[in-house]
Parts: structure tokens; C-alpha cells; sequence
């Protein structure tokens, strides 16, 4: 009887221990026992992170580092050297962000399968594009380099100062979660980050939809469609800017026009959306105070915790204020006293696909020209959690990566199968040197000479100074293409295909102290058709680069708060620009009692996508609904599937000047010739029906900041951690361009001057503790178009009443 | 008395190590060691964890991890409250305890017996 209860109470036991011990897939996919132990588990994550950092000694310090704190958790770091400035960065940004640091970088580098059960053909792809390979690349300039090795290694060793004290009750929740433990940082870890932000603004392609588009619709109507002259286009560089300078020759076309499919390419592909952003600097010929002001808005994906750690660096070389990248030294976008700077997406493509033809005997050779070459071996060991390593070895040939062969199965749609990749980020560069010299540059030839080391991920660089300069680069490592190259897949097989050198420097799209008064980039086409070169890629609709010219020409005597006002501006142009007309077209039609109440909804709209309007989704709709049935018989094709669509300014450009155009007629009605008006109705129509089934009937569901709002979802998309359900207004190609996961992620105004002033806010907190009330203090005022005004400080001594705490950091033994 | 002493001894293991099995290994040492009968061994074991780790959740609760508490609530898909969570590790505990200690006193029981009948 004893054995049996015995059996039975033991069974129960073990059970518990086993439930509790081990991560459970369906209850709770972490180890609860750990988990809820309140000893060390999930509830030492809490306030009790959010005091002042008391002051201590550090290893590693050679002096002592004052740092002050604002009441927004933002530390203002006074360092009497470099060495012990990013030192004192790194340990920082450790203390608030370290399971942010560890995580986006394991996803640069292929390394989630040793955290994450399930993850290895992820992790493939990621080694497989050549993450780790791009990063090596990069250490090894970095580290030539004596300022940003030494930039890179006092970093590094100040996050790791952090890390080794960590005690495991201190572990960020992440890592309670996901059950695993901090690693030290290498300075390899810290260019991966930048290799991961190169990927995300870089690492997209059309090629392979642009090749089957070809193939399906033919040269003619994929010239018309595609590379259609975009009419309402205002470039970076607007028209008419000179081009001083001898252009270099560009290579021929080869004769041979090649276009074709690699053999497994016949997916479905949607390309990634663009990250886009706005920047744009005023002279002081436009502002009240006769000082330029400069505005820096990037548009990302938005999660928490934030892509962005805001800081002061001081040191006797610098004394630069912004957002920083957890993982890497240095102000990404900020200011100093003398000038300020930021960035947009400059979307020019450097990243092209190459068929390659291996020998059929031997999958290490392949042909380039007349000749079989043998393929580098680039072998990659992915550990796995619980399972071993896998070993694998991936081809590099003349035309760069092959990241899959014709017989895989591509983890992403769109790579295709048998190509090789030739990513302009594969390259050595030290983009690291940049961000040191913006820190500390005084004047636009400190500008320009910082943007000389900076390759890839292109962006358009605005730059003002209190010298009374604003100037405007579309700055990057650029191919010299001949036109089309790189819009479809390539022959890897000829030479000629290969790129042959980049655009000059100093030949790249730029403009200085035009006369207009300012300068201003929306990731659209970098410059108009009289530019010497042949650049292409994806390039933002005109919408939101027109709406800030056209205001930016309408101001003058510029304050500030008219800044802030323009970056939280609203206006839909799309609706402004193509809406009359459609409406003018629907109106004379006949209409059911609600589809009449949408209509005088937008008859009645201003045109703004304001949270509190109903008229932004009834539009949004409507349009996505038209385009889809102006487009998808045309983009369509057997055996190929679903097409790309042409840029939605092609579309408002039909709509405008063409409305007898015969893609309006449906091609699957063989009988009967719809036109532009039918089509306007017909989409009308399905638009009712469809805002009734998603939001219910028209009232309160429909309003724009809740049919559409915005979600800042937790890195790892953790439920719980994130912030859901926010009443924003804006979108895509707004100013304001907030969409429902992606947005705004740092505002920023900086009006230079004998002191210069600045406001900033990004959706999220400086914390990276979801127990912290710094985790997400910012995401209402953010969500409400505010703005915090930074704290530039001069000396460590500096009283301010928003000054909240003081730490010291001594220097310890030299290690 | 026993179950202040059983709590004592697991509080300082618990402060002493990060191992949340103590809650588990205690009242199961104590059942095989020293307990007299299986009902009291596990009502022992039962209320020394489930206090214990009743106390500890809400001191947190109380001082500073509200923030914390109302976000893992919704990770974990708990309804309402906070308070839920303190709950469920408190029944983990005492459930993980109680066990624990009959199986201990079992086991002693099940080799005495085995000793007796050799």
C-alpha cells in the first residue's frame, strides 16, 4: 500500500518539477520554477532599476566620469578622455539595454537558434546573406583605424564592466523569459548592429518580381508602367542644380540583353516596405532668430525597447547630444554646439542578384566568362539549442554570396534560388569613423570630410551649422550602373555585369545654401532626370517630399514650434492631389444610403489624417480597392502569378491626366469595356462592405486613430510588453508618418545659434526594463505630437531644475 | 514550530542560491527525515513553501514591481488583477511543498518497510 501511495505522491512530484523546470511549449514557453521564484525570478525586474546609479569604481576608467541625469533617465556624460567617454557609454547603455544589445545582434548574425528552439533556417539566412561576413569586413577597417578602434574597444569594455557584475536575479526579464544568459560584447557584435541597420535600409530587391514582370507584360508596357518619368516627383536635388564636374564613363550594356527566371523563382513576393523618413534643414535667411534650423524625423519600425538610447558625450574633444544606437560608440543623429545633423533612407539600390551557372559534376565551380572558376568555401557553424551545431558552407564567387542554390528553398520570398548577391555592404567600410567626426565636426568642411568614409546603408545627410551653412548629401557607396542595370536578376556568367566602379564622391547628388532657403529629403528620387548617372531604386511616392517643399517654401520668419508643427503636419496630398477628381467622377452615380454618407464624408474632409476623422479610412480604402482592381488583371499572368504593382504615383498620374486609359477596362470581362468611372464605383462599393465587416457600423470603430492607430509591439513580440491600440493620426506619405507598426522613431528640431537649442522624442523610454516607469514614458507624448526640450549641458557642473542625480565613476586598476 | 523552522531553512537557500527547487528538495529532506505522518509532513511541507513564497511575491508586490506584475499578468494570459500571479505562485509553492514532503515520508516509510520485511 505504501508503494502505491509512494508511486503516486512521487509521480505528482515529479511532474511539478518537471512542468516547473523545463519551458512548457503550450502553458508557458519559459522555465516557470525560475520564473516565478520571488527570489530572483520575474519580480526583480522592477522600480528598483530606476534610481540614480549610485557612484562607483570602475575597472577599465582611467579618470573619473561625472554623469548627470535628467528627470527623462537621459545621462549627460562628462569624460576627461575619449577612452573613458565610450567606455562610459558602453557601460550605460548596458545597465538600460543589454537584452536588446544581445538579441539584435544574435539576429544579425544568424545566432537566434541558440536562444530560440525553431530558429535554425532563420539563423541560415542570416549567415547565408552574409551578415557575419559583412561585419568582418567592416571590423577589420574599424580596427585599422586607430580613433575608431580605440572608440570601439573602450566600449566594448565598458558594456562588459557591466556585464560581469550582473548577478542572475539582475538579468534583464528577456532573459528570465527566454531563458538563457548574457554574453560578453565583442567589438564584432557592435558591427554586426551596423551591419543589421545596413540590411534593414538596404537589404531589399525587386529583381526578382521586376524580372517576371518583364517576362509577363513585355519591354514596352514595363517601360510604361515602371520607368514611367515620375511627373510629380519634387527630387532631393531639385532640377536645375548644376553638376560641375566630368562624369565618369559609364560602362556599355552588354549586347546580349539578359532576362531570365532562375528556374525556382515562381513565388509569391511582396518587398518589405521602406523605411522612410523626412529631414530638412532651414537657413537662417527663413527663421526669426536668422539661425538655421534643423529637423530630423526617421521613420522605423516601431518596437520596444526603443531602436534609440538618448545621450550627452562630452569629453575635451567633444561634446555631442542625440540618439545613439544600443551596441555602437557615438551620436548617431544629433547636434553639437556648433552644428547638427541626421538622416533619411537614400533607397538607392546597391544590393543586386547574379544567376550563376555551376558546373554539373561539381557544385564548387561555376562559369565566369570563359572559364570555370572554383567557389571560396565560407563555412558557418550554427550552434542549436539542445541539438549540436550545424555546419554550413556557403559559396562565394566573383558576384558575391550564393545564398541559396537552384534546389533550396528560400527562407525569405523574393531572394531567388541559384543567384548570387552582390551587396554593397559586403565591402569594408568604416561608417564608425563618420560618427566620430559628426560628433565633433564644426563647419561644413568637417561635414563633407566625415562623409567621405561613409558607404552603405546610403543615406541623404542634412547638415546646418551656426556658421549659417545648411547643405543637403545623397551620401553612399554607389555603383556606376548603365540604365536598367540591376532591375532585373543578372548574368553572373558574363563579366560584363559586374560592377565597374562607383560614383565619385564628390559627383553624388548635393546641394549647399541653395537660393530656395532650404534643404529636404523624403526618400524620394535623390535628383531629376539632367543628373549625369543613372541611379534607381526604391524611392518614396512624391507625396510627402512635395508637402514639405510646399511648405517649406510657404514660411518664412521660422520658429521652432513651426518645425514641430510641420513634422505632426497631416495633410493626405495624395487625397488633396487625386481625391476631386475621383470624386468629381462618383458623384454623378448612383449611390445606396451608405455609400451617399461615405461620399459627403469626403466631401466634406480637409484632406487631414487626423486620429479624430473618419474620412482617412473611407479614403484609404477606396484607393487600396481602385488600384487593386486598375492593376491586378494587368499584373497578373499565367504561369508567373501576381505581378508588381506600378508606384501609386503612376496610378494618380492615370487617374489625373488619363482617365480614357484602357487599364481601367477589367480584361477578364471580355464583353464589356469598363472605364474609370465604373471602376471608381465598383471599388466604392466594396469599400462599404468592407469598413462594415472590419469595424462595425459607421460611428465611433471608423474613426482613423482607431480603425487604423498604431501598435509598438516588444522586440521579441512578447505579449504584454509592448503598447497596443495607440490613437495616432498620419500615415505612410504623411509628414507625420505614423502607420499602424511603423513610424516616427525620433523627432528631432535643433535651431543652431550663439546656444544651441533642441527638442526630440522617440516612441518608447530610455529604459529597457518593462518593470521600469522609464520603460515607454514617452509613447503619450509622442502619440500626442509633443516634444521634450534636450538638455544641452557645458559643463558638469551645470545646475538645471529638470537635473534630477549625479553619479561618479572612479577609475579602478588598470586591468 | 516545524513549519517556521522548514520556512527558515528555505528562506536562507533561497537567499543563498538562485535554485527555485528548494521548495521541492526542503519539505522532502524534512519528510524523509523527520516527519511522524503523512498527512502532517504534508501540510507541513504545504504551508511552509506556500508561505514563504506567498510572502516574498507580495513584499514585491507591495514595495516596487506593480509595473512588472501587471505586464507578466498579461504575458501569461492571466485574467484581471495582479494579484492572480501572487496567487499562482503561492499554490505552485504550496503544491510543490506538500509533495515534496509525502513523497519523503513515503519514501522513508517504503524502505523501512522493505528493511522490516528483509
Amino acid at each position: 500500500m505504501t508503494r502505491i501511495k509512494l508511486l503516486f505522491s512521487a509521480l505528482i512530484t515529479m511532474t511539478l518539477f518537471y512542468l516547473l523546470q523545463f519551458p512548457q511549449q503550450n502553458l508557458a514557453p519559459f522555465p516557470m520554477g525560475k520564473f516565478l521564484n520571488p527570489f530572483s525570478g520575474f519580480w526583480h525586474n522592477d522600480t528598483g532599476g530606476d534610481e540614480i546609479l549610485s557612484s562607483r569604481t570602475l575597472t577599465g576608467l582611467k579618470n573619473s566620469v561625472i554623469v548627470q541625469w535628467d528627470d527623462r533617465r537621459v545621462p549627460h556624460v562628462f569624460a576627461q578622455n575619449d577612452h573613458d567617454l565610450y567606455f562610459t557609454q558602453g557601460y550605460l547603455t548596458a545597465r538600460d539595454r543589454l537584452w536588446q544589445m544581445d538579441f539584435i545582434t544574435r539576429a544579425a548574425a544568424g545566432r537566434i537558434a541558440e536562444v530560440v528552439p525553431g530558429s535554425l533556417e532563420y539563423d541560415r539566412y542570416r549567415r547565408r546573406v552574409g551578415m557575419i561576413y559583412a561585419a568582418e569586413n567592416a571590423l577589420k577597417m574599424m580596427l585599422a583605424d586607430s580613433v575608431s578602434r580605440a572608440a570601439l574597444e573602450a566600449y566594448t569594455l565598458g558594456v562588459n564592466a557591466w556585464v560581469e557584475a550582473l548577478d542572475g536575479k539582475d538579468f534583464p526579464l528577456e532573459f528570465k523569459i527566454l531563458n538563457y544568459r548574457p554574453e560578453l560584447w565583442t567589438p564584432l557584435k557592435s558591427a554586426l548592429l551596423l551591419k543589421y541597420m545596413a540590411w534593414e535600409l538596404s537589404g531589399f530587391s525587386e529583381e526578382l518580381m521586376m524580372t517576371r514582370t518583364r517576362l509577363a507584360l513585355g519591354d514596352s508596357l514595363t517601360e510604361a508602367l515602371f520607368f514611367r518619368p515620375p511627373l510629380l516627383m519634387e527630387p532631393v536635388i531639385p532640377a536645375g542644380t548644376p553638376w560641375p564636374f566630368q562624369p565618369l564613363p559609364v560602362p556599355d550594356k552588354p549586347e546580349a540583353d539578359f532576362f531570365q527566371l532562375p528556374l525556382n523563382a515562381a513565388l509569391p513576393f511582396e518587398p518589405d516596405p521602406a523605411n522612410g523618413s523626412n529631414n530638412w534643414a532651414v537657413s537662417g535667411s527663413k527663421t526669426r532668430s536668422g539661425y538655421p534650423i534643423l529637423c530630423s524625423d526617421p521613420h522605423l519600425g516601431l518596437r520596444l525597447p526603443s531602436i534609440w538610447y538618448e545621450m550627452q558625450l562630452v569629453s575635451p574633444t567633444v561634446n555631442a547630444y542625440g540618439v545613439t544606437l544600443p551596441g555602437t560608440p557615438t551620436v548617431i543623429i544629433g547636434f553639437n554646439r556648433e552644428v547638427a545633423w541626421g538622416q533619411t533612407n537614400a533607397g538607392t539600390d546597391v544590393l543586386d542578384w547574379y544567376e550563376v551557372e555551376f558546373k554539373e559534376d561539381n557544385p564548387w565551380e561555376y562559369r565566369y566568362g570563359d572559364a570555370w572558376l572554383p567557389a571560396q568555401q565560407r563555412i558557418e557553424r550554427i550552434a542549436v539549442r539542445g541539438g549540436g551545431t550545424v555546419v554550413d558552407t556557403i559559396p562565394i564567387t566573383q558576384h558575391g554570396l550564393v545564398v541559396y542554390r537552384q534546389h533550396e528553398k528560400a527562407f525569405k520570398e523574393g531572394i531567388p534560388t541559384g543567384t548570387a548577391l552582390r551587396w554593397a555592404a559586403h565591402d569594408p567600410s568604416n561608417e564608425l569613423r563618420t560618427f566620430l567626426l559628426l560628433n565633433r565636426a564644426r563647419n561644413y568642411d568637417d561635414f563633407v570630410e566625415a562623409l567621405s568614409y561613409y558607404d552603405c546603408p546610403g543615406q541623404n545627410f542634412v547638415f546646418a551649422s551656426a556658421g549659417g551653412d545648411i547643405a543637403m548629401h545623397h551620401n553612399g557607396k554607389f555603383p556606376l550602373r548603365w540604365p536598367r542595370q540591376g532591375r532585373y536578376i543578372s548574368d553572373g556568367r558574363d563579366p560584363a555585369y559586374q560592377w565597374q566602379g562607383w560614383i565619385p564622391r564628390e559627383q553624388l547628388p548635393k546641394t549647399r545654401n541653395p537660393a530656395r532657403g532650404f534643404v529636404a529629403s523624403a526618400n524620394q528620387n535623390p535628383a531629376a532626370a539632367d543628373y549625369p548617372y543613372y541611379m534607381d531604386g526604391k524611392y518614396a511616392s512624391f507625396e510627402r517630399g512635395a508637402r514639405i517643399n510646399e511648405r517649406l517654401e510657404a514660411m518664412q520668419r521660422i520658429t521652432p514650434e513651426d518645425m514641430m508643427q510641420l513634422q505632426n503636419d497631416n495633410l493626405n496630398l495624395h487625397a488633396r492631389t487625386a481625391l476631386p477628381r475621383m470624386l468629381a467622377v462618383l458623384e454623378k452615380q448612383d449611390l445606396s444610403l451608405f455609400e451617399s454618407r461615405n461620399l459627403q464624408v469626403l466631401q466634406e474632409w480637409n484632406y487631414m489624417n487626423h486620429r479624430d476623422s473618419i474620412a482617412p479610412i473611407i479614403w484609404d480604402r477606396w484607393w487600396d480597392n481602385f488600384q487593386q482592381l486598375v492593376w491586378e488583371d494587368e499584373c497578373y499572368s499565367e504561369p508567373y502569378g501576381r505581378l508588381l504593382f506600378p508606384r501609386r504615383d503612376v496610378t494618380v498620374d492615370l487617374v489625373l491626366n488619363d482617365s480614357a486609359s484602357s487599364f481601367f477596362d477589367i480584361r477578364s470581362t471580355a464583353d464589356t469595356r469598363e472605364t474609370f468611372s465604373d471602376l471608381l464605383l465598383l471599388s466604392f462599393q466594396k469599400t462599404d462592405q468592407d469598413l462594415t465587416q472590419a469595424y462595425g457600423t459607421f460611428g465611433e470603430g471608423w474613426r482613423w486613430g482607431k480603425s487604423r492607430g498604431t501598435d509598438i509591439p516588444h522586440m521579441a513580440k512578447i505579449p504584454g510588453l509592448g503598447r497596443m491600440g495607440l490613437d495616432t493620426s498620419g500615415d505612410s506619405m504623411i509628414v507625420n508618418a505614423t502607420k499602424k507598426r511603423h513610424g516616427p522613431s525620433w523627432r528631432m528640431v535643433v535651431a543652431l545659434g550663439p546656444e544651441v537649442k533642441a527638442w526630440g522624442i522617440y516612441p518608447g523610454g530610455q529604459s529597457g526594463n518593462p518593470g521600469s516607469k522609464y520603460y515607454d514614458d514617452f509613447v503619450d507624448s509622442w502619440v500626442n505630437g509633443k516634444y521634450y526640450e534636450l538638455l544641452y549641458l557645458k559643463s558638469p557642473g551645470d545646475s538645471h531644475p529638470r537635473l534630477v542625480g549625479k553619479s561618479i565613476l572612479q577609475g579602478g586598476a588598470q586591468p | 514550530m516545524k513549519i517556521l523552522i522548514l520556512l527558515l531553512a528555505m528562506l536562507m537557500l533561497h537567499l543563498l542560491t538562485p535554485f527555485w527547487w528548494w521548495v521541492i528538495l526542503l519539505p522532502l529532506a524534512y519528510g524523509f527525515l523527520a516527519a511522524k505522518k503523512g498527512w502532517r509532513a504534508f501540510i507541513a511541507g504545504m504551508c511552509s513553501a506556500g508561505l514563504l513564497w506567498f510572502a516574498m511575491s507580495a513584499v514585491a508586490l507591495l514595495t516596487r514591481s506593480e509595473t512588472i506584475l501587471a505586464k507578466v499578468n498579461v504575458m501569461v494570459k492571466l485574467p484581471g488583477e495582479s494579484y492572480l500571479i501572487i496567487l499562482a505562485a503561492t499554490i505552485i509553492a504550496m503544491l510543490c511543498g506538500g509533495f515534496g514532503a509525502l513523497t519523503g515520508f513515503l519514501l522513508r516509510e517504503a524502505t523501512r518497510s522493505e528493511a522490516r520485511s528483509a
